[in-house]
């Protein structure tokens, strides 16, 4: 198991270097979501990574739109090749442009919506001979981290340390916000490195998202920071390849304490220095869909071969029932009929009236017809109607 | 010349049938599962099968959304309900997640749409996701039309926009605000709207007063105005957004842009007073301030809507939908909102202009007659020539 971490200054490929770490994720503001080097100052850090003997990983994972791709390529192909090993990507049109065009290793971010194994797997067998790594998603909990390990041939990642991603747009939402005289302003900010922001909502339970803007958009992260090192053992059993470690926080001397740490109790010491609070989020477990019963009435769905259809009104002082008739069973006279109120209460009652909108008497009415029967009690709209056995 | 078609949502059965009954040549809709929209009433089983068949008789398509990023479980769940709708004939599925693609092809021969939440955005990644089997490719929402008609030329396959509705401000796919915050995993039906949220923003580097501002919320795409740009690039479907939204909203915006749509086959430009009674039918829907979006330009600091949400209500309101039509007599409506004697009633008819109907009598199923109407009852009102069973009702609040 081994480490990985961005670099963005000399000073930080020192202490990657003296931290032991072979390689160092580098790049630049113009193809980089977050860098904040110019394209001469990563030539220079390239420059400088290789004679540490570092392994130069160029970053690439900004999402394109097809109008900049050309503009992108540009940047990109202006790099003397030579100053880099390996490629990460994220857009799948920048892996198709790099698997076409380049014979660098590729580095593929999976770390948005890959949730199994089967894509995953895909995504393996697609890249092929060039696929030097996969970078798992935070969301997969230490079940599944385990499982895709043992099932996937190839390297992996995980991010164990660092700001959590929460949002991405390409629209730039901070600087539009600013009278005209700040607009020009953080159009200064913005070129020379981010415009920040703290953001807070009454609505939201969590206070003072992290928002940065730059030339690729605007980004918002999690209040807490990700911190998977105390659970170091776990991390070790479960045999991921790469441990990734982003300290672009002005956190970056804290690499040293981790390369010398060994269990998790040594973690634990280091998360009490750790600069912001943290989270595990799903690494334990992942129930992001337990809620989802819980944001629809279950009771008033159609179930099988028995459903009559649903009541759409009931009057108790016309003292009739609306049913509007939606499943293939016919309703007749005498019949009974069973209710499911949208509560759940299930309710019997036989037929003893039928009629038309018209109240005309009728002996049956049958599908996308409506059926007026006698009043019940405790029956109220979208409550189902159903043959009682 | 190549006429797109129009794609309608289908939050429900009964939606399907007024979009479909509007005009709509196709629909999306999910089942119980394996969407974006597990709030939505969606369709079981049974709904689906019906809503196929009545689609297919009306000469429309059905596409089933799969489009949420699955974990392995759901994909165990997800064969059975796949080779069930192939069975009932279903003609395509929305996927956004890889596993689910190869999912689909190995167990059925449905055809595979990728997902504007894959955020295909270039000529590369339409290139890749053929090679992965899918047969069409809704682009994601920051992609133009002029783009759109390259990536449909260079990567030789069909394409989908969104010409209608609410937006995401992330990349689709690329916002898991729910699911860190909310414990709701957004890309698996669970968004919990955090961009809609107002949010008090503290700028660090400047000196200025906190703000507090709408400013993750995006005002609602409406690409009526560059409907012939659509058509001239050659898009094979436009996609109306709106599974949660109303009857109301279903059957206004089928009827607009099929008619928008037929009267362009008909005459080949759009140089007409039509346009703005359909621009004006589409501003009496609920729906925030309209902009265009990434279908011209890219989308710039006046696309955020920057208010509360439902400020912008619309000045109509949906009264109800016609039940069954008695010959001369009544029209049986089911109401959704009250009115009143002496209102002015609007009945949408599938085709053809807007019926005012000036309401003379209210009357209950008994024959009782009323002064008001209320919600989640049953009215007969005076007939009015043409109306049909699925009508939409409506009126000017």
């Amino acid at each position: 198991m081994k480490y990985t971490t961005y670099a963005q200054s000399k000073r930080d490929l020192n202490l990657i270097k003296e931290a032991g770490i072979q390689e160092a994720i580098i790049s630049f503001k113009e193809l980089s979501r977050l860098a904040t080097n110019t394209f001469a100052e990563f030539l220079e850090l390239a420059e400088f990574a290789k004679g540490l003997d570092l392994d130069v990983i160029l970053e690439w994972d900004t999402l394109i739109v097809e109008e900049d791709f050309d503009k992108f390529v540009k940047s990109f192909n202006d790099i003397p090749t030579h100053l880099y090993s390996k490629l990460r990507v994220q857009d799948p049109g920048v892996l198709e442009y790099v698997l076409e065009n380049t014979d660098k290793p590729i580095q593929f971010i999976a770390e948005t919506g890959n949730h199994n194994l089967t894509g995953l797997k895909t995504w393996v067998q697609y890249i092929g001979d060039r696929l030097d790594r996969m970078v798992l998603s935070i969301e997969l909990n230490k079940e599944k981290l385990t499982q895709y390990k043992n099932e996937l041939d190839c390297e992996l990642e995980l991010l164990v340390l660092g700001k959590i991603l929460l949002f991405y747009s390409p629209r730039k939402l901070l600087s539009a916000l600013l009278p005209e005289d700040d607009e020009k302003k953080s159009k200064q900010i913005v070129s020379d490195e981010y415009l920040t922001a703290i953001g807070e909502s009454e609505e939201s339970p969590h206070k003072g998202f992290p928002l940065v803007e730059n030339m690729h958009g605007t980004f918002m992260f999690h209040i807490k920071d990700l911190y998977l090192l105390d659970k170091f053992e776990d991390l070790k059993n479960i045999g991921l390849d790469y441990l990734r470690l982003d300290l672009r926080n002005g956190s970056e001397e804290l690499i040293l304490k981790c390369i010398q740490a060994k269990s998790n109790e040594d973690f634990v010491v280091i998360k009490k220095e750790y600069q912001n609070e943290v989270i595990r989020g799903y690494f334990q477990i992942n129930k992001s869909d337990v809620l989802f019963k819980k944001l629809k009435n279950y009771r008033i769905q159609r179930k099988d071969n028995s459903y009559i259809g649903e009541v759409i009104e009931a009057s108790k002082q016309g003292g009739y029932i609306v049913i509007q008739l939606k499943g293939d069973n016919e309703v007749r006279l005498d019949q009974e009929l069973k209710y499911i109120t949208p509560e759940g209460k299930e309710l019997l009652c036989k037929v003893h009236t039928l009629q038309d909108t018209s109240m005309n008497n009728v002996d049956l009415r049958s599908k996308d017809q409506l059926a007026l029967v006698n009043y019940m009690s405790g029956v109220w709209v979208k409550s189902q109607v159903y043959l009682s056995e | 010349m190549n006429i797109p078609e129009l794609l309608a949502p289908a939050g429900n059965l009964d939606k399907l049938k007024v979009a479909i009954s509007y005009g709509a040549n196709a629909v999306y809709l999910g089942g119980l599962k394996f969407g974006l929209r597990s709030a939505a009433d969606n369709f079981t089983n049974e709904e689906l099968a019906e809503g196929v068949e009545f689609a297919h008789k009306h000469n429309a398509l059905v596409y089933v959304v799969l489009n949420g990023f699955l974990h392995d479980q759901d994909l165990e769940e997800l064969v059975d309900f796949i080779k069930y709708i192939e069975k009932i004939g279903v003609d395509a599925v929305i996927v956004s997640d890889l596993g689910v693609i190869q999912t689909v092809k190995e167990h059925t021969n449905i055809e595979v749409h990728l997902s504007t939440q894959a955020s295909c955005l270039n000529v590369q990644s339409a290139k890749l996701w053929k090679k992965m089997g899918v047969t069409r490719i809704v682009l994601g929402r920051e992609v133009s039309i002029a783009d759109a008609a390259k990536i449909k030329k260079e990567a030789d396959i069909e394409i989908e926009m969104f010409v209608h509705g609410s937006m995401c401000m992330a990349y689709s796919g690329n916002c898991v605000i729910s699911n860190f915050t909310q414990g709701r995993d957004s890309n698996r039906g669970g968004c919990a709207h955090s961009c809609r949220f107002e949010y008090s923003l503290n700028f660090d580097q400047l000196d200025l007063e906190k703000k507090n501002r709408y400013f993750m919320s995006s005002k609602d795409l409406n690409g009526l105005r560059v409907l012939e740009e659509f058509i001239k690039a050659g898009i094979d479907s436009i996609k109306v957004e709106g599974r949660m939204k109303s009857h109301l909203y279903a059957g206004t915006m089928s009827k607009v842009y099929a008619e928008a749509l037929a009267f362009y086959k008909e005459n080949g430009h759009f140089l007409s007073d039509k346009l703005l009674e359909w621009e004006e039918e589409l501003r009496k829907v609920t729906h925030r301030t309209y902009a265009q979006a990434n279908l011209v330009d890219k989308a710039g600091k006046d696309t955020i809507f920057d208010e509360r949400e439902h400020s912008k209500d619309s000045e109509y309101v949906m009264v109800g939908r016609v039940l069954e039509t008695i010959k001369d007599e009544s029209i049986v409506l089911e109401v959704r909102n009250a009115f009143n004697i002496g209102d002015e009633l609007e009945v949408i008819p599938f085709t053809g202009d807007i019926k005012k109907v000036k309401l003379s009598s209210i009357k209950l199923l008994n024959n009782d007659a009323i002064e008001r109407s209320k919600p989640t009852t049953i009215v007969k009102i005076p007939y009015a020539e043409n109306c049909e069973f699925n009508n939409i009702v409506r009126k000017r609040i």
